[in-house]
């Protein structure tokens, strides 16, 4: 018992690492299939211009419609190009955009959120009243009137898809302030004479951010569905650039014709990427809730 | 000039669908470096007061009339803007639970470095060394890493010596302390309220003591001011207040501290008043021995019993 006693007193605790607070969570398969997915995806994308692949947009009249051999290892599609390239080279185009829409809401969401919370009263009524009715449009319908009228370019579908994002983010990050604005750090930091924003930026969004840091995997692959949906029916992304969403679209077409692999290999990119951003806000979202 | 002086505060709650009327009229002045105890059951009122003061009242509550002289200017009448000056760097407050009063996310010493550069300027360095130096001056062991430390790894008298230091570093004409020492060992109590005492003394500030514990009033105060049920009863000096009583609240109060060899501790019989309920007379009038018909009638007046020593009460 005295041993005991005197061996608590000189030990201190050590917070366990991220990782190992990851792993005791979440078990080492789940963190590591999902992790090393994801990785690969990523990793595969940054380095996609200097693998030995083939043009991913070099059309072949002579070589259209291959099924997957050797040479051409998912296949060749209408125009002759290579599917395995052009779902490698896609990866680029998807993630950038999905993170690039999903950052610019978040950079927009966040500030917002934490405003309407803070304040409260007739300005927290009207932004939260308006990103309501903005939630409440159909998104594919917003999105086509938006690029009919606007233009069919990249921005425009980061734009839409930021666009959605917004709310999401400003009501989560407004659901953590509410109770924080009365909490007594924010009190003491308005005795010392602190400016309302000051109050906001420093001492409430930086408090509020974990859920976000769990919600952007997740938000990071509906991103990626939309864009896919909207190249899809031709939005956005333009056909010979590798998209997900767009070569899904040529490949539907063929389907019946039993060429499946126009379609199927793309598919499968986009379903796993989707799946592993939602698992990964999962595994995040695991560790955080523990915490609490 | 009395540094603050509170004239007929009214403060009410609005809780789901009751209202409650925390203060009724309350009536207070604190002289320019008196210190000043306001003392009174859970529910008086006191740290209502404190905050209507520094207008961090939560968004419930109204103040329906009154007002709040500082330096002569009513505080209740300021904008947000003009109100920040004086918060801070003119009054600050010393919160109850000091652990929660500081930001989880950040280290104590850059804490109080910023509010040290958001009154003085200078720059991030010399704001520092200053932290380090109140931190020193308040007596926390090793300043200069426990400055690197984040608030969770403070125990809740350091906490209290952080912010205590805090309010060094702004030096206020008017300290605030919301029950300082409650929470803490009864040991880091007397060290905390000493610190208190030696920085009111090196600021040369003005002390506001919110407590429920009597025994702190005749330790570190000059002044007392008594609070039941949204006003305030008896004010007057220490020695007046707690000496020679003159309300009958006051008294029923001191007996049951008075006396700790007796075989039963003696209480104030009868229920603190609803406070969602208004009334016309005395808010003591139903527990009070000395009650007479007007009690319930009529809300007493104050008046003065000797000098500097003032009773709400019709019979005092």
């Amino acid at each position: 018992m005295t041993t005991a006693t005197t061996s608590t007193k000189t030990a201190t605790f050590v917070r366990p690492s991220f990782l190992r607070r990851l792993l005791d969570a979440n078990g080492l398969w789940r963190v590591t299939i999902n992790f090393g997915i994801l990785l690969a995806f990523i990793s595969l994308g940054i380095l996609a211009p200097v693998l030995p692949l083939q043009n991913p947009v070099k059309p072949n009249p002579m070589n259209t419609l291959q099924p997957p051999s050797a040479e051409h290892w998912f296949g060749t599609d209408r125009d002759g190009m290579d599917i395995f390239s052009r779902t490698i080279h896609a990866i680029r185009t998807d993630f950038t955009l999905a993170l690039s829409s999903v950052l610019i809401g978040i950079a927009l969401g966040v500030p917002l959120g934490a405003i309407s919370g803070y304040y409260g009263g007739l300005l927290d009524n009207v932004i939260t009243r308006i990103t309501e009715v903005f939630q409440g449009f159909p998104q594919i319908l917003f999105g086509m009137a938006f690029i009919a009228a606007a233009g069919n370019t990249l921005t425009n579908v980061v734009l839409i898809v930021a666009f959605y994002n917004i709310p999401v983010y400003s009501k989560m990050v407004r659901s953590v302030v509410v109770p924080l604005r009365d909490v007594e750090f924010v009190q003491a930091a308005r005795v010392a004479g602190n400016p309302s924003l000051i109050i906001v930026f420093r001492h409430i969004i930086p408090n509020a951010l974990v859920p976000v840091f769990a919600q952007l995997p997740l938000s990071c692959a509906y991103a990626v569905q939309m864009i896919a949906g909207l190249s899809f029916i031709g939005l956005g992304v333009e056909i010979p650039k590798p998209e997900w969403g767009s070569m899904i679209q040529v490949g539907a077409n063929y389907m019946v014709f039993g060429k499946w692999w126009l379609s199927v290999f793309p598919g499968l990119a986009l379903f796993y990427s989707v799946w592993v951003l939602n698992n990964i806000s999962d595994i995040l979202k695991s560790l955080w809730s523990k915490r609490v | 000039m009395a540094l603050v002086d509170i004239q007929n505060l009214h403060v009410k709650f609005h809780v789901g669908h009751d209202t409650v009327y925390a203060l009724r009229g309350v009536y207070l002045q604190v002289e320019r470096g008196a210190r000043t105890a306001i003392v009174g059951e859970s529910g008086s009122g006191k740290t209502v007061t404190a905050t209507s003061m520094l207008r961090l009242l939560p968004p419930t509550a109204r103040i329906t009339e009154g007002r709040i002289l500082f330096q002569g200017a009513d505080l209740l009448a300021l904008s947000e803007n003009e109100l920040r000056p004086i918060r801070g760097s003119q009054i600050c407050m010393v919160f109850q639970n000091a652990s929660a009063a500081l930001n989880p996310l950040y280290p104590v010493g850059q804490q109080i470095a910023d509010v040290y550069r958001q009154h003085n300027g200078g720059n991030k360095r010399e704001a520092w060394q200053r932290a380090v130096e109140v931190l020193a001056a308040t007596g926390i062991p090793h300043p200069e890493d426990r400055a690197r430390n984040y608030p969770f790894e403070y125990s809740g008298g350091m906490a209290q010596r952080a912010m205590i230091a805090m309010a060094l570093v702004c030096s206020p004409q008017l300290l605030i302390a919301d029950e300082p020492t409650s929470g803490l060992d009864v040991t880091i109590q007397v060290q905390v309220l000493d610190l208190i005492q030696e920085v009111v003394e090196k600021l040369d500030a003005t002390l506001m003591l919110i407590t429920h514990d009597i025994g702190l009033v005749s330790a570190v105060c000059d002044r007392v001011a008594v609070m039941y049920a949204g006003t305030v009863m008896e004010t007057g000096s220490v020695s007046q207040v707690l000496g020679r009583p003159a309300n009958p609240y006051t008294i029923r109060l001191l007996e049951c501290f008075a006396s700790t060899s007796g075989e039963k501790m003696p209480f104030i019989p009868g229920r603190v008043p609803d406070l969602r309920e208004q009334w016309q007379g005395c808010s003591f009038a139903e527990r009070c021995p000395r009650a007479q018909d007007i009690c319930g009638r009529e809300a007493p007046a104050v008046r003065e019993v000797e000098t500097g020593h003032y009773s709400a009460c019709h019979f005092s």
